[in-house]
Order: structure tokens, then C-alpha cells, then sequence
């Protein structure tokens, strides 16, 4: 039979008591931290996800931030595309109406003045900057892309897509290459030529050049709105993937919570228990330690 | 023929030895909380009776009682218990210091957290993203931000490294302590067996010299794996593989004894020193140098001008340019320093990046002296984020190649190498996780790997502490003193005592009677 003795029953508890202590700890941890693993051992699997979700929600959140600075320089090009489509229709008005065998050459001249201010509207937007950025000399973002007489100074522009990542090997192009909608220099039918050469005629009193004009106008205007309508694609691309990478993001978020946080429900639970269980430990031990046959001897 | 005073001698006889064992539960019960104290016990005997077979022996009934005698005072010990106790507690002693050092490194990884490693590099990754958007001069913010995003990057590999570092030193001084207080121990034991020799060669036990001795090697249990031996007069103790005290003779032990040792702190702080700590600063080590320099593949657009003298096997080149990539091409390069050489700077004329990480000494790149490069400290246009260049004629004719300001391909690819898989330094042996993997998801098995080896020498302690007190709860059983068992004892002998004193009394009254009242006849 094996002896009991106050030492043993001592240290035994000793040993109890710090076990017990111990849990009590490590429920106020996460109790005071929130969560699950706050350090590798505490979860050495979870751990290398909880690293994994972290890093994916850091990427997110900047692919999220790159698609919202990509559409807003898609809506900025919107913006201009839509003053230079009210520019080309405003100038087929004008060319409509210039074009009247009716007009006097006086009126012509007047009209030949409105067609001069738009083409310098029209070289300006042309020359649009998005936060410091010419939007249409392709990478070329620091520099000018027109002249101011485009017509007569050579120009040439980049033709460098400016790329932003929204998601892991996703890029969306979100710069509208100037050349495709102003055309190259010396291409006859880009606006800017045709813009000129309504002016020429409009001074010249040239009927035939000015009606000529109406047709290469109506189809700048369409190159124009094509090109507008592919930048709304972009932007509702860009929607998707905006909603996608929150989606994403909140998808991670919840993983991370899952594998990182305390089930707090269950920590309130096992602090208590673990409270309790220690009380009840010092209360036994208060109990247990005190009598001996000394206390029953006379 | 018994002498008239014989019975009295008897009840003297009894009041000795039950004093005696009075004496000893006295002992016993101030004891009971004296660490290393193993219970003692009286000896009784009865003495030798008179009357031995012999020519002229006696008539009288023979073998007469002479009474009782203490014979000796033992203590109560199994030295098999203190066997095993020793072994375990040298085990649990191992795994303990193991388990601190682990939860250390733990502490200095400091993961997951906002301010650990991989938070560094996720925020490294993200403010090369921020520079591909903003690539050109009007900008600089985003050079700023990558600046200094690499600068928190490297600081964060040279803290945790310096931490680690300090760690082995404060380890090898721990272990110098730690040879000390062996020696201590060794000194006081060899102090001890010659006190005991001189004691117990009159014939006496010493045991509260032998409770202090063998406490001692407990102590020196915890430093390392110990064994003892007594042949006869003959004390020995080994620690590790040296005999330290032989008999009366003491051999004090070096640092050099840590390597023979299997067991016990010392042999603790040196495989935390040389297995855990030179791990984990092997691992960030192989971190710092793969990011600067391991081999990665990626994807160069197509459009991509490849700087002078640089050119990639089977690519197709574009006609009109012998240095402008016709379409997309993988190439393997040497880390983002391998990579970034492959862009060009903001400097005119056009200009290809250099090494982005450094050494600070010139050596190869470590965790301990990883670098951001001086020129890019120096000055942000020196990040190179563009692939593309052109070629620009000068009012004056002269034509300079220049750099695309617009582009932001490279700052692209950086933080592309994000997702990429790095192949890592393959002369790895001490500790290498694995050899091909995303720069994350190796950090990520580090981390996963530091999780275990500490949950794990958890696990030992938790173990190795059971099985201590298993054995300590055996040998309690056995040497420990029940204050209930004292208290028994001192009534069973208080009441012999009293009985032996009483026989006295007896023995009184019977020569009273005989000398004071008998003979008075004819008074």
C-alpha cells in the first residue's frame, strides 16, 4: 500500500493548482486578445493559414484600390469623350448649316470663327491631364501629345497601354490610345484635319468642301462613341471585379476570423469554468491541508 | 545469577531507546517540510541476553532479557526512486529550457501580428503596386512609399535577426552559468562524502549528510544527466561521461563537457543554441538572400526594351529594334536585384536599374546585413519602374535614348513576384523547409514549422513534467514523513516511556520492601 503524506498531498496540489492556473490564463489571453492563435504554437496549421488570409486580404484591399483608381481614370476619359462627341456634333451643325447655298460668305466667316474655337476645345481635350497625366500620349504620360496646331506640327504619339492589376495576373488597360481617336498626323480623315479643312472651306466659301466635311465629321463621331462605349465596358468590368474583390475580401475576412478569433461565447464559457474550478481548488485545498491527528489529540 | 539491580537496568535500558525514538519523531516532524529530507527510523532491538551456554552455566532459567537497546538510526530511502526521479528530471529539464528558448523565437517572429515579417512584405508587395500606377516624376509619393516600404522590409530582417542573434549569445552565457553551478554542486558533494566517510567510519549513519548529498545531485540532475555509484566505501558521480567526484576527489567540468551531456539544462541551452536559434537564423538568412537574389521566372511583356548587353536565349526580337521584345517572354532572373536590373530608373538619359537590396559588408546577402541600396536611398528616381524606352531627338539634332516615364511594367512584375515561386538557396541542409515556393508561402512554413517545434516541446514539458512527479510521488511515498504516522509514533513511544518508567517504579518498591521493610526481626 502506498503512503500518503503531507508533502506528497502538498506538492500534488501545488501541481494541480498551477495546472489549473495555467488554463485560467490562457482563457483571460484570449479573452484580452480576442483570439484563437496568438502565436504559432498556439495553432501551428492554422497559423500558416491565418498568415495566408492576412497577405490575401492585404492584396485585396490594394487590387480593390487599383480597380477604384482605374475606373476613376476611365471616368475621367468618359467625361472627355463625351465633351469631345458634343464638340464633333456641335460642328456638324455648324457644317450643315454653313453648308447652305444660302449663306452669305460674311455668315461664313462668322461660322469659320465658332469652327476655329472648337478645334482649340478639341486639341485641349486632346491634351487632357488626369492627375497630372496626359490620359491619351500612351505611356508616354508626361508629355504633351498635340501641338498647338496639330495639323501643321508633326506629332506622334505612344502607343503603351497603361496597365493597373485588379486581381492575381488581371489587368485592366485603362488609358484610350490619342491616335485612335484624334487620329495620327497627316491622317486625312482624323478630326483634326477635317476640322481644318471645314474652316479652310467656310473661309474659302468652298460649298462642296463644306457639305464634303459632313460625312468625315459623322465618322469621327462614330469612332468617337465606339471608343466611349468601350471604355462603359471597361468601367462595368470594373464593377464586377470591384464587387468580386469585396466579396473576396470579405470572404477572407471570415476565413481569417474563423481560423484566428476566439469563439468568445465558448472563452466566456471556459474562463468561467476554469475560474470556478480554481476556486474550488483553493477551497479544497484550505480544506484538506489543515487536519492531521494533531487536531484530534485532546 | 542475575544481579539484584538487574530489572532497573532494564527500565533504564527503556527509557533510552524510547526516548531515543521520541527523539527521532521529534526529528521527523520539524523535518517534514525540509527539502530533500527522507524520514528517519529508530532501530530497536532487544540487547544481547546474559547467560551463554558454557561449563558452569547457571541453573537459572537461561537467556535472561537484558532489555532494549537503539541500535541505530536509519533513514528511509530507495535509491532506485532517486534513479528514476534523476533521469526524468534531467528530461524534463531539456525540453523545459528548450520550450523557453522556443517561445522566445516565437516572441521575436512576433507572428501574425501588424507588425511582424510577413505584414512587412505584404506592404512591401502593395507599395510596388501603388508605384506601377504612378510611375512618372509628378508623383513621387509612390517612390516614397516603395522607399520606404523596402527600408521597414530590410529593418524588419536585421531586427529579427540582431534579436536571434543576441539570443545564441545569451544562450552560450547561460551555459557558461550553468557549468558553474555545476561545479558549485560538484564541489559541495565531494565536501560532503568526506564528512560522511569521517562520520560513518565511528560506526554512525549519517543520514541528514547523506539527505543533504543526495539533494545535491538532484540538483545537479537538473543540469545534466548524472549517475551515481557506491561500491562499498567507494562514492562515485558521473555527469555526462566524467567522473567528477570520486570519493573524497572532485573533478570540476568545463563548457566542453555540454557536448557529452544527453540530457539536463546544459545539453538544454546547447541544442536551443545550435539546432533551434541557428535553424531559424539559417531560415531567415535563406528569406533575405532568395528575395534578393533566388532564381525566379516571370513574364516580360511584350514591348519590354531590354537593357544594353542584356539578352534572353530564344526570345523573339522585334525587327525594327534588336532590343524590344516582340512578344511576351519568360525569363528567369536573379531575385527582385536580378529583376529591377531589367528596368530603367527616372534618370536621363535612359538608365538600368541596379541592385536593389545590398550587403552592408559586401558579402552575400543575410538577413543580418540586408540593405536597401544607397542610391536608392539616396534618391527615388533611382527605383526603376519602367520597361520602355525611346529614342528622342534634342533641339540640337543629337539624339538620347530616354526612358518611357509613363510605363510602370516593371513595378508591375515586382510586385508580381508576390505570386511567383522563387526557387530557394538550395544549400539549405540545417533546417530548409522547402525548396520551391512563393517567397510567402516559405515564410509561411517557417512559421508553421517554429509553431510545432514550440507546441511540441510544450507537449514535452507537459509530459516530462507528469513523469517528474510520478517519480517524485514514489519517492515521497516512501521517504516523506506523515505527520499522522509521526504523531502515532510519538504516543506508541511516549506510552513505552512511561511503562519503562514505571517498571522503574516498580523495581523501587521491591527494594524498598526488601531493604526498608524486611529484616526487622528481633528490632
Amino acid at each position: 500500500m502506498m503512503r500518503i503524506t503531507q508533502s506528497m498531498m502538498t506538492s500534488t496540489m501545488m501541481s494541480g493548482l498551477q495546472g489549473n492556473y495555467k488554463r485560467l490564463d490562457k482563457y483571460q489571453e484570449q479573452m484580452m486578445t480576442q483570439r484563437r492563435i496568438n502565436r504559432p504554437s498556439d495553432d501551428p496549421v492554422g497559423v500558416a493559414s491565418a498568415l495566408q488570409y492576412r497577405s490575401q486580404i492585404t492584396a485585396t484591399t490594394q487590387f480593390e484600390q487599383n480597380a477604384e483608381d482605374a475606373d476613376s481614370w476611365l471616368k475621367y476619359g468618359d467625361t472627355v469623350m463625351t465633351e469631345v462627341t458634343q464638340i464633333i456634333q456641335r460642328l456638324s451643325e455648324l457644317a450643315v448649316q454653313g453648308g447652305t447655298d444660302t449663306v452669305p460668305k460674311d455668315a461664313r466667316e462668322n461660322i469659320a470663327a465658332e469652327v476655329d474655337q472648337l478645334f482649340h476645345q478639341l486639341v485641349s481635350l486632346g491634351n487632357s491631364q488626369f492627375k497630372g497625366k496626359y490620359i491619351f500620349n500612351g505611356e508616354r504620360t508626361d508629355q504633351k501629345p498635340f501641338p498647338d496646331d496639330p495639323v501643321g506640327t508633326a506629332y506622334k504619339l505612344d502607343t503603351g497601354e497603361v496597365r493597373y492589376q485588379v486581381g492575381a495576373g488581371i489587368t485592366v488597360t485603362v488609358n484610350t490610345l490619342g491616335e485612335q481617336v484624334f487620329g495620327a498626323h497627316g491622317d486625312a480623315s482624323g478630326i483634326f484635319v477635317v476640322v481644318n479643312n471645314l474652316k479652310q472651306a467656310l473661309l474659302a466659301d468652298d460649298t462642296t468642301g463644306i457639305q464634303n466635311a459632313i460625312p468625315a465629321l459623322q465618322k469621327n463621331l462614330e469612332t468617337t462613341v465606339t471608343k466611349q462605349a468601350e471604355m462603359g465596358g471597361k468601367q462595368n468590368r470594373l464593377e464586377f471585379t470591384l464587387s468580386r474583390l469585396g466579396d473576396l475580401n470579405i470572404n477572407y475576412m471570415d476565413l481569417q476570423s474563423k481560423v484566428e478569433d476566439a469563439d468568445i461565447s465558448k472563452v466566456i464559457i471556459d474562463l468561467k469554468t476554469s475560474e470556478s474550478i480554481y476556486q474550488a481548488s483553493l477551497d479544497t485545498i484550505a480544506r484538506i491541508i489543515r487536519p492531521s491527528l494533531m487536531d484530534f489529540l485532546r | 545469577m542475575r544481579s539484584t539491580f538487574h530489572l532497573l537496568e532494564i527500565g533504564k535500558r527503556g527509557l533510552i531507546a524510547q526516548q531515543a525514538a521520541i527523539n527521532t519523531a521529534g526529528h521527523n516532524v520539524t523535518n517534514a517540510n525540509t527539502p530533500g529530507y527522507s524520514r528517519q527510523t529508530t532501530r530497536l532491538v532487544a540487547s544481547s541476553p546474559i547467560a551463554f551456554p558454557g561449563m558452569q552455566r547457571s541453573q537459572a532459567a537461561g537467556q535472561l532479557g537484558m532489555g532494549v537497546e537503539a541500535e541505530s538510526i536509519r533513514r528511509v530511502r530507495d535509491y532506485l526512486l532517486d534513479i528514476e526521479y534523476r533521469n526524468q528530471n534531467t528530461n524534463l529539464s531539456t525540453w523545459n529550457v528548450q520550450q523557453e528558448t522556443l517561445s522566445n523565437i516565437e516572441g521575436i517572429f512576433n507572428e501574425p501580428s501588424e507588425s511582424s515579417l510577413s505584414a512587412s512584405v505584404a506592404e512591401f508587395w502593395t507599395a510596388w503596386q501603388t508605384l506601377s500606377k504612378n510611375p512618372s516624376d509628378t508623383d513621387l509619393s509612390a517612390r516614397m512609399a516603395v522607399q520606404q516600404k523596402a527600408i521597414a522590409l530590410t529593418e524588419t530582417f536585421n531586427h529579427i535577426y540582431s534579436q536571434l542573434d543576441t539570443l545564441r549569445n545569451n544562450l552560450t552565457s547561460r551555459i557558461d552559468t550553468k557549468v558553474e553551478e555545476a561545479n558549485n554542486y560538484i564541489d559541495q558533494i565531494a565536501e560532503l562524502t568526506r564528512s560522511i566517510k569521517r562520520i560513518e567510519g565511528l560506526g554512525d549513519n549519517a543520514n541528514d549528510l547523506r539527505d543533504k548529498r543526495d539533494l545535491l545531485v538532484d540538483q545537479l540532475s537538473v543540469l545534466g544527466n548524472v549517475s551515481v555509484t557506491e561500491t562499498g566505501d567507494v562514492y562515485q558521480v558521473t555527469f555526462g561521461n566524467q567522473v567528477v567526484v570520486d570519493d573524497m576527489a572532485s573533478t570540476p567540468v568545463t563548457a566542453a563537457i555540454a557536448t557529452a551531456l544527453t540530457g539536463g539544462e546544459i545539453a538544454g541551452y546547447v541544442t536551443s543554441r545550435d539546432v533551434h536559434v541557428e535553424t531559424y537564423i539559417n531560415q531567415l538568412n535563406i528569406m533575405a538572400n532568395t528575395l534578393a537574389t533566388g532564381k525566379v521566372e516571370v513574364t516580360l511583356p511584350a514591348g519590354t526594351i531590354l537593357p544594353p548587353g542584356v539578352s534572353i536565349p530564344n526570345a523573339v526580337m522585334d525587327p525594327t529594334n534588336p532590343r524590344k521584345l516582340a512578344q511576351d517572354t519568360k525569363h528567369t532572373v536573379d531575385g527582385l536585384n536580378g529583376l529591377h536590373k531589367l528596368g530603367y530608373t527616372l534618370n536621363e538619359p535612359a538608365t538600368a536599374g541596379t541592385d536593389f537590396f545590398v550587403s552592408a559588408d559586401g558579402g552575400p546577402i543575410t538577413a543580418g546585413n540586408m540593405r536597401l541600396s544607397t542610391t536608392i536611398q539616396a534618391d527615388l528616381k533611382n527605383i526603376a519602374a519602367s520597361l520602355r524606352t525611346e529614342m528622342k531627338t534634342n533641339p540640337d539634332g543629337s539624339t538620347a535614348e530616354v526612358v518611357l516615364k509613363g510605363n510602370g511594367g516593371m513595378a508591375l512584375l515586382i510586385a508580381g513576384l508576390s505570386e511567383r515561386t522563387f526557387s530557394f538557396n538550395p544549400n539549405n541542409n540545417n533546417g530548409g523547409v522547402t525548396d520551391i515556393t512563393s517567397f510567402e508561402g516559405y515564410l509561411q512554413s517557417v512559421i508553421s514549422k517554429l509553431g510545432t517545434d514550440s507546441s511540441n516541446a510544450k507537449k514535452m514539458v507537459e509530459n516530462g513534467g507528469l513523469l517528474v512527479e510520478h517519480a517524485d510521488t514514489l519517492r515521497m511515498s516512501i521517504s516523506s514523513v506523515s505527520l499522522d504516522e509521526e504523531m502515532s509514533d510519538l504516543i506508541r513511544f511516549q506510552h513505552a516511556y512511561s511503562a519503562s518508567a514505571r517498571v522503574v517504579t516498580t523495581i523501587d518498591e521491591m527494594l524498598d520492601k526488601l531493604i526498608n521493610s524486611t529484616g526487622i526481626v528481633g528490632r
